[in-house]
């Protein structure tokens, strides 16, 4: 009844246009008259990989003292100015390991008042500012991390990898670092770690939605042309420091069963085998068929969850294996299955079928996850800051489009090796339960540092 | 002040010379109003089998999004076999009468969307194949035996994990004290239901409940209508009907409680998690507009009262939401707060909440500036919220389960603006009642059981992870 599709849809890129300022800030337009909405995104080049030691959580510190006024907006107002207009914004702020993303989707009448707040708080951030409001972030940042980290099982298993992978220098911290730092770090402190990142030339303006290019580039020039250029901003560059396998025990009070992740260094968002390590992942827990699900949850129904993917950064990424135990399967049995089944990936090329499968997917989901305009902002934004070319992600689709079964055994070959982290998470207490006790481990507790712990 | 003297009262403060100083910028012109949402225009057509087909056209992109609703979901399960509605849809994926388990995984995958039994989102040239794989899996199922055994472990396995997050008992504990054992929305599914539903169960309820008369397809974005419609009938059209359509509702709930808070003890906890709240009327209430508007100005999020208590001027929690979710125009909604608070401040936490709850229902009517902000987070930002054949596709599907019809949202629209504030004032005074209010609390009892006794906010008792009462 039903063939099997041949051909992966093509993806077109958005269209967009790209202005530089003389300040270096880089405008990205991209029109689209559907609907009288229009989603703005203002893009920092700054994540908590720019923190160093004494720094962490800063960047996030930024972020919400962003929202607590500037010159022409009192604290709150950027919200509710926005909300009473009809505007909305699934989190107003994000902060990650690499970049800090403010967006909102408005009223394409309220573009202009929009752009303006956006501009105000660039202007000259972090001083019009009443400084009692640094104890309000802090209050909420520390509730935020207590939600997010400290009150879920297993909560600081992915800082706790990175740490692992990526090594105690500049490890890829969690963004809700311990609140350490959060809670010493003065006003001044603050500003004199957020201030140099928060320029024009380390920032990117995207819209998408509802104006006239002309006079929408017209008002970005109004409104950001006369903010001055700062200092030229670097960021750290991550690579991998582990050596061999690493077998940790990471235990959890809140944690009620066990899980086995097996954790190895991937890649960052522009590395042309990034591609290739999706694909792998979909190769080994894409659908039933697929090696991993297969083997664990249908042959040998040992897991009640599998899932290979790989996380991409900005210029390191992971590419994990994670696994929950059906019942009370010891972890050292999934191990096992897990070893025997990279082993034959690494053996033998995928089938041209289990190829094609990955690359519609990948193509279906560029298209169908770029509905949503503030997830164009962001995406566009994006390649821009991290890749030069706001366009990144389809000439991605177009590269993975290419792939051959060959390519993907060589890069399960070059990255599934022995060095790798097998992270145990185990309830607190039940040591008995990690996979393999017989070989030595650390213990996450004692070897991770304070700024990982929570 | 003004905010140039703000300005420099902040530069002062801090001692910021230089760039600080910063240019008084003049405002830009006032927007002009956004423009009046309309919701899309449907397009309905019933089938002769009586599978009723709504259709939104827009070629904004090359994407269809499609949903299948069937009528009543899971309030449909039988008492004791809560859960055979996931499984029987659980199982619709796990082969059909034409394609074996693997087969059918295989011919989704090879269309790169995930094509599920309750709908898809594709590219348009992909969708007569996803409609056809959703048509098989809905009029054909198999339900090979193999596979309840699978999915009942898996489903067990992500309930147990769901556990770990103290939200899952609490909203299962308020359920069971809002609406009782007798109710089907104080009902869920446990290890113990699961146990109980067989092959034959999800087979025979199947055949007797997922008929074509009980089925809604929506579809929105780059089609035709009669295109559309003329596909379904080529998918659909030897479904065949057996007897009425159902029209499914839950009864009203049971008489409120005295206000009651329910601790259930979880160890170790660095946050409380509060469920709090009661029923509430139907979507069809003549005032439930201006319910939905008090709703937003007492707990929807930044800008209403309870983010200004508690996380603007106190820190005690990240967030704060208690407003109306609604269900079906004749069913009862659940009127519920809930907020994950710092577990050495419950009882303050709690204390402000309850505060600001009899203040609503007694002290302080909702101003015209709240109203206004209330209208503006409800009605008045359904562009930006609707933006995406995704969110539009569920919207109807909503509109469909919940039986209020394809013109609801206009309605709604003038409702939330209609709504006066005093009106809004006593739509909260109504139906936030301060005296009857189940607070259920997820949390370390050893450090919050006495501060919260000691508060006197009202009577604790001890309940099970089902909300039994325990002492």
């Amino acid at each position: 009844m039903i063939a099997g599709a041949q051909k992966a849809p093509s993806v077109k890129p958005l269209q967009v246009t790209r202005v530089v300022l003389p300040n270096g800030l880089v405008a990205l337009f991209n029109e689209d008259h559907s609907s009288p909405i229009v989603a703005v995104g203002v893009w920092y080049h700054v994540g908590a990989k720019d923190e160093r030691s004494g720094e962490t959580g800063l960047a996030h510190l930024c972020e919400h003292m962003m929202f607590e006024g500037s010159p022409n907006v009192a604290p709150g107002e950027f919200q509710s100015t926005i909300k009473v207009g009809g505007g909305n914004s699934a989190a107003w702020g994000e902060t990650s390991e690499d970049r800090t993303f403010y967006y909102e989707t408005v009223p394409s009448t309220m573009l202009e008042t929009t752009l303006w707040m956006e501009s105000d708080r660039m202007m000259t951030p972090f001083t019009s500012m009443d400084t009692s409001r640094l104890a309000a972030a802090r209050g909420a940042i520390r509730n935020e991390r207590l939600q997010r980290i400290e009150n879920r099982p297993f909560g600081s298993a992915e800082s706790f990898a990175a740490y692992v992978l990526y090594g105690p220098d500049h490890p890829y911290r969690s963004p809700l670092a311990p609140m350490t730092d959060v809670n010493t770090a003065s006003f001044s402190d603050m500003r004199r770690f957020c201030a140099p990142y928060y320029v024009p030339n380390n920032a990117v303006v995207a819209l998408s939605g509802d104006f006239e290019l002309k006079s929408a580039q017209a008002m970005v020039e109004k409104y950001f042309g006369s903010i001055k250029r700062g200092a030229a901003v670097t960021h750290p560059v991550m690579r991998p420091a582990v050596t061999g396998e690493r077998r940790v025990v990471l235990e959890d009070p809140r944690g009620r069963n066990p899980e086995l992740r097996i954790v190895w260094p991937g890649v960052g968002f522009g590395d042309p085998d990034k591609g290739t390590l999706r694909a792998l992942a979909s190769v080994l827990t894409g659908n039933r068929r697929s090696g991993l699900v297969k083997a664990l949850v249908y042959d040998r129904k040992l897991v009640s969850y599998v899932l290979a993917a790989h996380f991409d950064n900005e210029n390191g990424g992971f590419f994990q294996i994670a696994a929950i135990p059906q019942g009370t399967t010891p972890l050292g049995a999934i191990e096992d299955v897990i070893d025997s089944v990279v082993k034959a990936t690494i053996a033998a090329e995928p089938s041209e079928a289990q190829l094609r499968r990955f690359k519609n997917a990948d193509a279906d989901t560029a298209i169908t996850t770029l509905q949503a305009r503030a997830a164009r902002v962001d995406t566009l934004a994006q390649g821009q800051s991290w890749a030069g070319d706001p366009i990144a992600y389809a000439k991605q689709v177009d590269a993975t489009a290419k792939l051959t079964p060959a390519e993907v055994q060589r890069i399960a070959t070059k990255y599934l090796t022995s060095s790798r982290l097998v992270l145990s998470m185990v309830p607190a207490g039940k040591l008995d339960l990690i996979s393999k006790p017989e070989r030595p481990h650390d213990n996450a507790a004692t070897i991770m540092p304070a700024e990982v712990k929570r | 002040m003004n905010r140039l003297t703000q300005v420099a009262f902040a530069v002062a403060t801090l001692g910021f010379g230089g760039p600080a100083v910063a240019q008084a910028r003049p405002k830009p012109p006032s927007p002009k109003p956004a423009p009046a949402y309309a919701f899309p225009k449907v397009q309905t057509q019933t089938l002769p089998n009586g599978l009723v087909v709504h259709v939104i056209e827009d070629h904004a992109l090359p994407l269809v999004a499609v949903r299948a609703v069937i009528e009543g979901g899971s309030l449909v399960d039988p008492a004791g076999k809560e859960g055979l509605f996931t499984l029987d849809t659980l199982l619709l994926r796990d082969g059909t009468t034409r394609l074996s388990g693997d087969a059918l995984a295989d011919a989704i995958s090879d269309l790169g969307a995930s094509v599920a039994p309750s709908g898809f989102t594709t590219v348009t040239d992909q969708l007569e194949r996803s409609l056809a794989i959703m048509g098989d899996m809905l009029m054909h199922p198999a339900f090979p035996a193999e596979a309840l055994d699978r999915r009942r472990t898996g489903l067990l396995a992500s309930l147990q994990r769901s556990e770990g997050q103290p939200g899952t008992p609490a909203n299962r504990i308020w359920s069971a004290v809002v609406f009782g054992p007798d109710h089907p929305l104080g009902r869920v599914a446990s290890p113990t239901t699961l146990a109980s539903i067989t092959i034959d169960d999800i087979s025979r309820f199947h055949a007797e409940h997922v008929r074509p008369q009980n089925v809604t397809l929506v579809m929105v974005g780059d089609i035709v209508p009669a295109s559309a419609m003329a596909l379904a009938m080529k998918v659909f059209s030897g479904w065949q009907r057996s007897g009425e359509r159902v029209v499914v509702n839950a009864p009203p709930a049971p008489a409120p409680k005295p206000t009651t808070i329910y601790l259930f003890d979880r160890p170790g906890l660095s946050q409380s998690t509060i469920y709090l709240g009661q029923a509430g009327p139907g979507r069809s209430a003549a005032d439930a507009y201006a319910l939905e508007v008090a709703s937003f100005v007492f707990g929807g999020q930044s800008g209403s009262r309870l983010w200004a208590q508690l996380r603007d001027r106190r820190p005690l929690t990240y967030g704060i939401t208690h407003v109306t979710f609604w269900r079906g125009a004749n069913d009862p909604s659940r009127i519920l707060g809930f907020s994950n608070v710092d577990a050495a401040k419950t009882d303050s936490a709690l204390i402000v909440w309850m505060n600001e709850l009899k203040e609503l229902a007694t002290g302080r009517a909702p101003t015209e500036q709240e109203v206004a902000f209330g209208r503006s987070v409800t009605a008045g930002n359904l562009a930006a919220r609707l933006e995406t054949f995704d969110s539009i596709a569920n919207q109807l599907a909503r509109m469909t389960s919940d039986h209020v019809g394809m013109s609801y949202l206009d309605g709604y629209v003038r409702g939330v603006y209609a709504a006066t504030p005093a009106e809004v004032g006593r739509a909260a005074a109504h139906y936030f009642d301060p005296a009857h209010t189940a607070i259920v609390i997820v949390g370390d009892r050893k450090r919050i059981e006495a501060p919260l006794r000691e508060a006197n906010i009202a009577p604790v008792v001890i309940v099970d992870a089902n909300g039994k009462v325990l002492q």
